[in-house]
């Protein structure tokens, strides 16, 4: 790093091209390094049973507002095309992928299982751990409304990490459906409910107190939504929040959490996974399930992702559906030498796991066993 | 061991007072030497002390997993942290003075005020969500003197007694916001230093009582 940057200090002379901020360049080991991590993750999401698909770089801005939400479409990068329509440079690929799966894949067998790899723009503050333009990994697996496909996500995650030998990292797992579905009855105004999530996003008991106080909610439901940012932990999280929420979305939202904890911990894959009841934050596009990741290292995210059931109705086709994907910047630090890390084998098409709808628990050892003895599976195609 | 932030200045004084309170005990030699790092005697906590101004860049980048600065910062700064407990200390008001009878300047009514401050995204944040076009004059201190100078027409200031105002002939024309002492996590280590992260803040809230 200093001996490169005493070499771009003394090549000063004078009038230079400037290099935006938030941008980066790679070159030689670093290059080898990227291109194994990526070859390395392309391997085990196509053992996962997932398909590679490329996406162009910029689409019509509408597009990708409504999965992004006002905060932010605020930051795409938006240009004219000749015909005056307005065009952006991909801010997220989870929107390209939905979009493309919605409007020109409606005949392929469900579930959909998809893996990409590329950089996204955003006109985000550079630094702290943010550029403007990063590499994201990541996968999506749509059609699929039921729980097992929120834990295969979650195990793919973990699967992935491992792999690249991360041991010491945490997923923060939430359920949006927890916070919205207490607030849903409220009539408070956007901005209200916008505050409220703020607030709890950033775990900040004293102006949550103040934003709860003039809302409609028994003092009880007051102090839960107080308490909410503080929950975090094992399944007892689950157990304390069951007791003081009744509406139907939020107990579903608490069942589930405590079903894929269940599924993780028979895995003894616990110790990677956090319950976090004040996960609320994420785009705008997310219904259920959300988590992110952290290493213990560094302090940012390696990652992320959720379920986001409507986003490919606004498309065309109705199709539930959930996915993650990691920010190859974020990850490569912890990554020793990458030249020892062996690139999984494919052994080509998957073998198929039925899961009849529902997925037991043995289902998810048996298929972590034999993916981990390098076997491609993949579960529940419906035939 | 769990690296914990502290901001220089008005804060600092009371910072460790409280925090020795809560049981946890900022070593002497931070405070009166130049050491700028240490940690406490049953090396369970190592303090970190910075500008109040850089505190928050030290925990979002998790070089300290967790800070106490005060709430006029984190309204400047805007960083992504957790801001989980208000410690109620260091209590004052950020509020938008001027001189109550200003000098009759060739100005045009019309024109673009212009205000001092050392906070320059919470005075454009608030001028702006007043609809008044505002020309914001950045300045690292003495912002007092700019209404006089006519450096500035108004500032936008922390006042805690009042006293600096009124010595140079300036009043409130309305209390933007309050602050107090906050504690602020990195949203990392808030995950995976979990039970460190969680004892501190438990200590603290303890103290609170």
């Amino acid at each position: 790093m200093v001996d490169q940057l005493k070499k771009d200090l003394g090549r000063f002379r004078g009038a230079i091209p400037l290099i935006p901020r938030g941008v980066q360049c790679y070159f030689g080991e670093e290059v080898n390094r990227r291109r194994r991590v990526e070859a390395i993750l392309a391997a085990i999401a196509r053992n996962w049973g997932f398909h590679e698909i490329i996406l162009p770089f910029f689409d019509y801005l509408e597009d990708f507002v409504y999965g992004l939400g006002s905060q932010l479409g605020d930051r795409v990068y938006r240009f004219l095309d000749k015909d005056g329509s307005l065009l952006a440079l991909r801010p997220d690929l989870t929107t390209l992928v939905a979009k493309t799966v919605a409007t020109r894949m409606t005949d392929h067998p469900i579930p959909v299982q998809l893996f990409y790899s590329g950089e996204v723009f955003r006109q985000e503050r550079a630094g702290a751990g943010k550029q403007k333009e990063f590499y994201q990994i990541g996968l999506e697996s749509m059609g699929v409304s039921d729980i097992w496909a929120d834990i295969e996500i979650i195990l793919i995650a973990i699967d992935c990490l491992l792999h690249l030998g991360v041991e010491e990292f945490k997923i923060a797992l939430g359920n949006v459906g927890l916070f919205n579905g207490i607030v849903s009855g409220l009539d408070v105004s956007h901005e209200k409910l916008q505050a409220l999530r703020d607030a709890v996003d950033h775990r900040d008991s004293s102006r949550l107190e103040t934003e709860v106080a003039d809302l409609r909610l028994s003092d009880e439901k007051k102090s839960f939504l107080v308490e909410l940012p503080q929950l975090t932990g094992g399944r007892e999280v689950v157990e304390r929040a069951i007791v003081s929420v009744r509406n139907p979305r939020s107990r579903r939202s608490l069942r589930e959490l405590s079903e894929i904890h269940s599924v993780v911990e028979s895995l003894g894959l616990e110790r990677f996974l956090t319950l976090d009841l004040g996960e609320v934050r994420g785009l705008d596009y997310y219904t259920g399930m959300v988590f992110k990741i952290y290493s213990s290292s560094g302090g940012f995210e390696l990652g992320g992702g959720g379920r986001y059931d409507d986003l490919l109705a606004k498309f065309g086709w109705n199709l539930p559906s959930v996915g993650f994907s990691f920010t190859l910047d974020h990850v490569l630090p912890l990554i020793g030498e990458t030249g020892n890390l062996e690139i999984p084998a494919c052994p080509g098409e998957p073998r198929v796991l039925r899961t009849d709808g529902v997925a037991s628990q043995e289902i998810f050892t048996n298929a972590w066993r034999l993916r981990r003895e390098g076997n491609c599976i993949q579960l529940g195609v419906r035939s | 061991m769990l690296t914990v932030a502290l901001s220089k200045g008005r804060l600092l004084e009371p910072t460790v007072e409280f925090l020795a309170r809560a049981g946890i005990h900022v070593p002497e030699e931070i405070l009166s030497s130049r050491r700028l790092i240490a940690s406490d005697a049953d090396a369970r906590y190592r303090f970190l002390l910075v500008k109040p101004m850089d505190l928050p860049t030290y925990v979002e980048y998790g070089v300290a997993a967790a800070g106490i600065c005060g709430r006029d910062v984190l309204l400047e700064v805007s960083p992504d942290l957790h801001q989980p407990l208000d410690l109620g200390f260091g209590r004052c008001r950020i509020v938008l003075a001027g001189n109550p009878s200003p000098a009759a300047g060739g100005r045009n009514m019309l024109s673009t005020t212009r205000v001092a401050t050392k906070y320059p995204q919470v005075a454009e944040r608030y001028f702006r969500s007043r609809g008044i076009p505002v020309e914001v004059v950045y300045l690292s201190g003495s912002v007092e003197l700019a209404p006089n100078l006519g450096l500035a027409d108004t500032i936008v200031d922390l006042v805690e007694t009042g006293r600096t105002l009124k010595e140079n002939g300036l009043e409130v024309l309305e209390e933007i916001t309050e602050s107090s002492a906050r504690v602020v996590v990195n949203r990392a280590c808030f995950h995976v230093l979990h039970e460190p992260v969680q004892e501190f803040l438990r200590t603290l809230r303890r103290a609170l009582e």
